[in-house]
């Protein structure tokens, strides 16, 4: 018999065993569905505002004071050399003119009073990525503080540094959450599966008897597992997808407050194919094992 | 070795001094036999007298405390662990409890061991019906399920399965216990038929009343011991 038609017969075996308990089998596959459902919702909207968050979250900016008298086509250089530096997405100049000109309106002082001298500096203001460490600006800054005709430097980081934690603790509470669903899936397979293949001791010493290789014992076992995860996998997306739909409104609404267009964008096509192909592997193994456990169990017994 | 092994061909079980304890119980004590082709044993004994171990051991199913046994040349104790499928394809081993499966027919019972041999499934079904015949059983004892048999029926199901892989040896425990005497005369006939066709049959009974073949030998195991 080809390897072909060896699985073809397992493959029939799992459905067998699946049609034996249709109740278990839909109740497990509920449960999958509904455990994977909360992160892979998370994800979904993470996936759909991140590129949106992306557009309005600036990032960093190091203001550059210009030492009084420094000619404006060296702070023209300055601002060339601060384009180049790595990291840096924007660069303007303040002129200390202008700034001046909005200071006096602003606090009245254009209208009848005497002109006085102009104290204000020229300003390079720096914006960089939102993708750029701490550590790096505050790297660059200390650097731009030495260059000739730099007065003072002001950097106003910790916001930045307290957004990016906040993003990497979100990060971590979504990967621990993943992390533990998915062992929490596997462990609830693999009790499920040796309950299953202990119910069918017989079977299986039938089939030792008659010089089954264990591969052949448990593959059915293995192809039930995964298709109760695979099957969970899709119906976790189906949940997530239709939980994306219904918070869309209200995540539009507020995007609409910063004055963005907010739509939830699903991710490509090869990504949930990928995620269903994941959890039927991680099925396939966990069952797999619970199997192997079980029939090597039923070999000691014996 | 005994007068029964046949001079040209070496033979097809070898007990060599195997004892077989559990725990501080001995079971089997320097066990020492051989079979040798197209026989048919009856191994006989009172209960405890270790004749289930024995079958059990042919089948590689326990390890013996000591001592050797070799079975079709190989040799148990040194045989891999991925060889031992192979070597269980060669026999054909019915155990007290029949081991039907309830779930299925009596020829998907039947063509089971034929799949995992490795055969297609419908060559397995083309085989189990064949075994089924051979056995006396019809198509209708085929399409029903094992708890609608007889117990005589169910014996002769057990022995199609045992037979559908065409084994050399055929371990067979205790198959007339529960059946009366026409039904166990029967099972002992089919066991001769196979018998001369070349199948070697080691049966293991406490001794019941039923006429064995003309050409039986007789193991009998007292006390953990061969005593005839």
């Amino acid at each position: 018999m080809s390897a072909v038609t060896t699985r073809w017969f397992a493959l029939k075996r799992a459905a067998a065993l699946i049609g034996g308990q249709p109740g278990g089998f839909l109740l497990n596959v509920t449960l999958v569905g509904m455990a994977l459902a909360v992160p892979l919702f998370l994800a979904i909207i993470a996936y759909t505002v991140a590129p949106w968050t992306n557009r309005i979250q600036a990032g960093p900016e190091l203001n550059v004071f210009v030492a009084l008298g420094t000619s404006s086509n060296d702070v023209e250089q300055m601002r060339l050399k601060l384009a180049t530096v790595e990291g840096v997405v924007d660069v303007r100049v303040i002129a200390r003119d202008q700034a001046f000109a909005e200071l006096s309106r602003r606090s009245g002082l254009a209208s009848g009073a005497t002109p006085r001298a102009n104290p204000l500096p020229d300003v390079v203001v720096a914006r960089f990525a939102a993708t750029i460490s701490p550590a790096a600006v505050e790297r660059i800054a200390a650097s731009v503080r030495a260059w000739s005709g730099v007065d003072s430097v002001r950097l106003d980081i910790e916001w930045f540094r307290r957004a990016g934690a906040i993003a990497k603790a979100v990060g971590m509470v979504l990967a621990v959450v993943g992390g533990l669903t998915l062992v929490l899936i596997a462990l609830v397979l693999v009790a499920a599966v040796r309950v299953q293949a202990e119910s069918r001791r017989e079977e299986t010493a039938v089939l030792q008897l008659a010089g089954a290789r264990t591969s052949f014992i448990v593959r059915p076992y293995a192809y039930a597992g995964a298709m109760t995860l695979g099957l969970g996998a899709a119906l976790a997306l189906a949940i997530a997808a239709g939980g994306t739909m219904i918070v869309e409104r209200r995540v539009a609404a507020l995007a609409a407050t910063f004055g963005q267009d907010f739509r939830v964008a699903m991710p490509p096509a090869w990504l949930p194919a990928a995620i269903v192909l994941s959890a039927a592997t991680l099925g396939l193994a966990a069952a797999a094992i619970a199997a192997r456990a079980a029939v090597a169990g039923a070999r000691d017994s014996k | 070795m005994d007068v029964y092994s046949t001079p040209d061909l070496p033979p097809l079980i070898t007990f060599d001094r195997v004892d077989k304890r559990y725990g501080s119980r001995s079971v089997l004590s320097q066990l020492s036999f051989s079979v040798a082709r197209s026989q048919f044993v009856l191994l006989t004994g009172p209960s405890g007298a270790g004749k289930s171990t024995v079958l059990r051991l042919v089948a590689a199913l326990e390890q013996p405390s000591s001592g050797s046994i070799t079975v079709a040349g190989e040799a148990l104790g040194r045989l891999k662990p991925r060889m031992l499928p192979l070597l269980r394809r060669s026999m054909g081993i019915i155990l007290q409890d029949l081991m039907l499966l309830d779930d299925r027919s009596v020829l998907h019972n039947v063509a089971l061991p034929c799949v995992a041999a490795g055969n297609a499934w419908r060559e397995a079904l083309a085989r189990a019906a064949t075994a089924l015949q051979r056995v006396g059983l019809d198509e209708v004892a085929g399409r029903a399920y094992p708890r609608e048999l007889s117990g005589g029926e169910q014996q002769r199901a057990a022995l199609a399965r045992a037979l559908v892989n065409h084994p050399a040896l055929l371990l067979v425990d205790e198959p007339t216990a529960h059946l009366d005497p026409i039904a166990a005369a029967q099972v002992v006939h089919l066991l001769e038929q196979f018998v001369v066709a070349g199948v070697t049959v080691v049966m293991a009974s406490h001794g019941e009343s039923v006429a064995m073949p003309a050409r039986t030998r007789v193991i009998a195991l007292e006390a953990a011991q061969v005593v005839a």
